[in-house]
């Protein structure tokens, strides 16, 4: 991210004179990668669907899976997205304070989705279910685990934007670069609501 | 409510997440509290519509596709037609094999009915085949077929065999029965000895119906046959002396003899015919040595066949007497003895109901069987008129007594006061695949029970220790009778406490090799529930485990 305003502020805006499309680049970029997380997240999420209650061993996912929790912490990551909008819209009006305050409630929640995930793992190991135990073990795991890693690097990046707001102060200019992060967070918020229902939900219908 | 390319009010986001947060609470409603009138179809399907339509909310209004360039929703889209076209691909390429194959489906459904057994009911029909240890037909239905005695009600006069052999599926199953008959030898045996032989055990036809009846002990037999087939099939692991290899493979010469003259259970010369015809699985204790391994069906051999090499093992090795009064095991005897559908596990049952079997003359030896205290032998006791059949064992013209019929000699133990039912019927669906039906487990791979757990009761804090190996599952190197177990016992915290301390008796108390420890007192539910909720890991039960004083 440079800070040189002259190019790349808003990349594909001003300097766009090489380029086919007036689109930002880096914005392109992000839909053409999260096309590619939903083939990723389709076969992960479809392996787990192909496994499902094949497990030969216990424990099986109704032994284990706590849908109050769960609903919580999904409610915690869709409100997160929510803090998203709120902040991506704050730095259009080039209201920073607003900006840093939701860009920091963002990364608090999503931290606080992932705490729920350790607790849920560390239980689900102490409950039998390992990584190498069954298959539901197995699929679970990897699907959750992936996502969370998601989660993960996604407030990372946040907390990044947040504190790069600190060293050269951003105005409205920037959005763009908060509008990519924005549409990460987003994505990483649908994943979950198929997770929820496909692996949560439906093993109690 | 757009305001310009990106004016958009934060109004419509609050609406969003105030509709996105309901709708998960619906979702989690409708799971949680499912409507009355609302079938299960009914709930996913309103489960998979209302997660599709946050799904396009987000999409829609927090990545602003509602109005941003149309080239950005083309290429998520275009992601989604593929991603979404290869998850159907796969669920599709997988499942649509299983819905064709509803057997493999019904595997998948019977194991999983097994651990959920804290959830819900067993299947009828799975509960059935746990109680008759594998053998083909529930218990009931063996309780409903005739008898040895009645064979003659249901089976084909002998004449008709002589010409038009009518082809059974029963004795397909039971192997060629009739190759005595035909005279043709079966040198070769196969190289896997099928374990249940006569699944469906409407007895094969008898080749002769009665005519066994009295007749003066006759030592005689064919001594050039039973030397043939001990030669081919026996003698590479009983060794051509009988001596056998001791701690691996059992001695025949002397031992043959003395389980011939055993009096108990069975008789000791029904249990030879049935370890031929059936095999043997399981600890045997012979000369002071024990033996744990599996003694493969041969019902494959003909009635001659293995009434001879019976004999042989009784009275044909070189230096070996035959014993007083012996009278040789004939092929009608074999012959009448098939189709009980017998397992090798329930072989040593009978076993062990022989009682003391006598030492042999010379060395200096050790009853083979165990007590009759753990006589009540696991599952057949609770299920089975046992008080039926008055078991004429020792003459030889009914030869077949049932395994069940004979266990009402056995009297109860010491300390059965727990659900020995229960307990056998959750060790066989959750345990015997790995430490195997008897309890012994497999030297390097499961390590055993019988034996090892009542060793680990016997411990100061063995008995609480048993119930975390249950509840909370055990992970790393553990070393039992000098066998080193690197691998992972799960945690079946799923089973009620009823189960578990059931299973955990069973272990104890309900192998027929082992038996209960002195002064044995069952583990009853309320400790089991006691011990719950504690969150150990497997890890830490492991070094539970490495805490206990062990012999």
């Amino acid at each position: 991210m440079s800070a040189a305003p002259a190019t790349a502020v808003v990349p594909g805006m001003e300097s766009g004179h090489y380029r086919s499309s007036k689109l930002p680049d880096i914005k392109l970029l992000m839909w053409v990668f999260l096309a590619s997380d939903v083939m990723f997240f389709g076969s992960l999420i479809g392996t787990y669907l192909v496994y499902k209650d094949r497990s030969l061993v216990g424990p099986y996912p109704a032994d284990v899976l706590d849908i109050p929790l769960t609903t919580v912490s999904t409610f915690v990551l869709l409100m997160s997205s929510f803090l998203m909008v709120l902040a991506l819209h704050a730095l259009r009006q080039d209201q920073i304070r607003q900006f840093r305050l939701w860009t920091f409630g963002v990364a608090f929640f999503g931290a606080i989705f992932l705490g729920f995930q350790v607790y849920e793992f560390a239980h689900f190991v102490d409950l039998g279910l390992t990584l190498q135990g069954n298959l539901f073990g197995t699929t679970f795991y990897v699907l959750t685990g992936t996502h969370g890693v998601h989660v993960t690097i996604g407030v990372i990046w946040l907390l990044s934007i947040l504190i790069h707001s600190y060293v050269k102060p951003w105005t409205s200019k920037d959005e763009v670069y908060l509008e990519v992060a924005g549409l990460y967070w987003h994505f990483v918020d649908i994943v979950w609501i198929v997770i929820f229902t496909v692996v949560y939900l439906v093993e109690f219908v | 409510m757009a305001h310009g390319k990106h004016g958009g009010g934060v109004g419509i986001y609050v609406i969003v997440a105030l509709v996105l947060g309901a709708i998960t609470y619906v979702e989690f409603a409708i799971v949680e509290w499912p409507p009355a009138f609302m079938s299960s179809g009914w709930v996913l399907f309103w489960l998979i519509a209302l997660s599709l339509v946050k799904f396009f909310l987000v999409i829609w209004f927090f990545m602003h596709l509602k109005d941003d360039d149309k080239l950005y929703t083309g290429f998520f889209s275009s992601g989604m037609v593929i991603g979404m076209g290869t998850f159907v691909a796969l669920v599709f390429m997988f499942l649509l094999p299983r819905a064709v194959a509803p057997v493999i489906a019904d595997v998948g459904e019977a194991r999983h009915a097994g651990g959920y057994a804290a959830h819900g009911e067993l299947p009828a029909d799975v509960l059935a085949n746990i109680a008759t240890d594998g053998a083909s037909r529930p218990r009931a239905q063996q309780a409903g077929t005739p008898r040895p005695a009645d064979r003659t009600l249901v089976v084909t006069p002998p004449a008709a065999r002589t010409d038009g052999f009518e082809v059974r599926l029963d004795d397909l199953w039971a192997g060629p029965a009739s190759v005595a008959e035909t005279g043709i030898a079966d040198p070769e045996p196969p190289a896997v000895a099928a374990e249940e032989p006569a699944p469906e055990a409407e007895p094969a036809a008898p080749s002769e119906p009665a005519p066994i009846l009295a007749r003066d002990a006759d030592p005689t037999f064919d001594r050039a046959l039973g030397a043939q087939v001990y030669a081919a099939n026996c003698a590479a692991c009983h060794q051509a002396s009988g001596a056998g290899l001791p701690g691996v493979f059992p001695p025949l010469a002397g031992h043959g003899g003395d389980l011939y003259r055993a009096e108990g259970g069975i008789g000791g010369r029904q249990y030879l015919v049935d370890v031929m015809l059936y095999g043997l699985q399981g600890a045997i204790t012979v000369g002071g040595a024990t033996y744990n391994g599996l003694m493969p069906a041969w019902a494959q051999l003909g009635d001659e066949q293995i009434a001879a090499v019976i004999n042989h093992t009784v009275a044909g090795f070189d230096g070996v007497d035959a014993p007083d009064g012996f009278d040789a095991i004939r092929p009608e005897e074999v012959a009448a003895s098939r189709g009980q559908g017998l397992t090798a596990t329930q072989v040593l049952e009978l076993r062990a109901q022989l009682g003391d079997i006598p030492p042999p003359a010379a060395a200096a030896p050790e009853p083979s069987a165990e007590p009759a205290t753990e006589a009540p032998a696991t599952e057949a006791t609770d299920t089975e008129p046992a008080t039926e059949a008055p078991a004429t064992e020792a003459t030889d013209t009914e030869p077949a007594t049932e395994a069940p019929a004979t266990e009402a000699a056995a009297p109860a133990g010491p300390d059965p006061t727990y659900d020995r039912a229960l307990g056998t019927e959750v060790y066989a669906a959750s345990c015997a695949a790995c430490h195997q039906l008897t309890g012994a487990g497999l030297p390097g791979v499961f390590p055993p029970l019988a034996g090892h757990a009542a060793d680990l009761y016997a411990v100061e804090g063995g008995r609480a220790f048993l119930i975390d190996v249950m509840l909370y599952g055990l992970q790393g190197a553990i070393t039992v009778d000098g066998f080193t177990y690197n691998g992972l016992m799960p945690a079946w915290a799923h089973l009620t406490d009823a189960q578990v301390s059931a299973v955990l008796n069973h272990t104890l108390a309900g192998f027929p090799s082992a038996p209960a420890p002195d002064g044995f007192d069952a583990i009853r539910p309320e400790e089991v529930a006691a011990q719950r909720g504690r969150g150990l890991t497997s890890a830490q039960v492991l070094e539970l485990r490495q805490a206990l004083e062990l012999p």
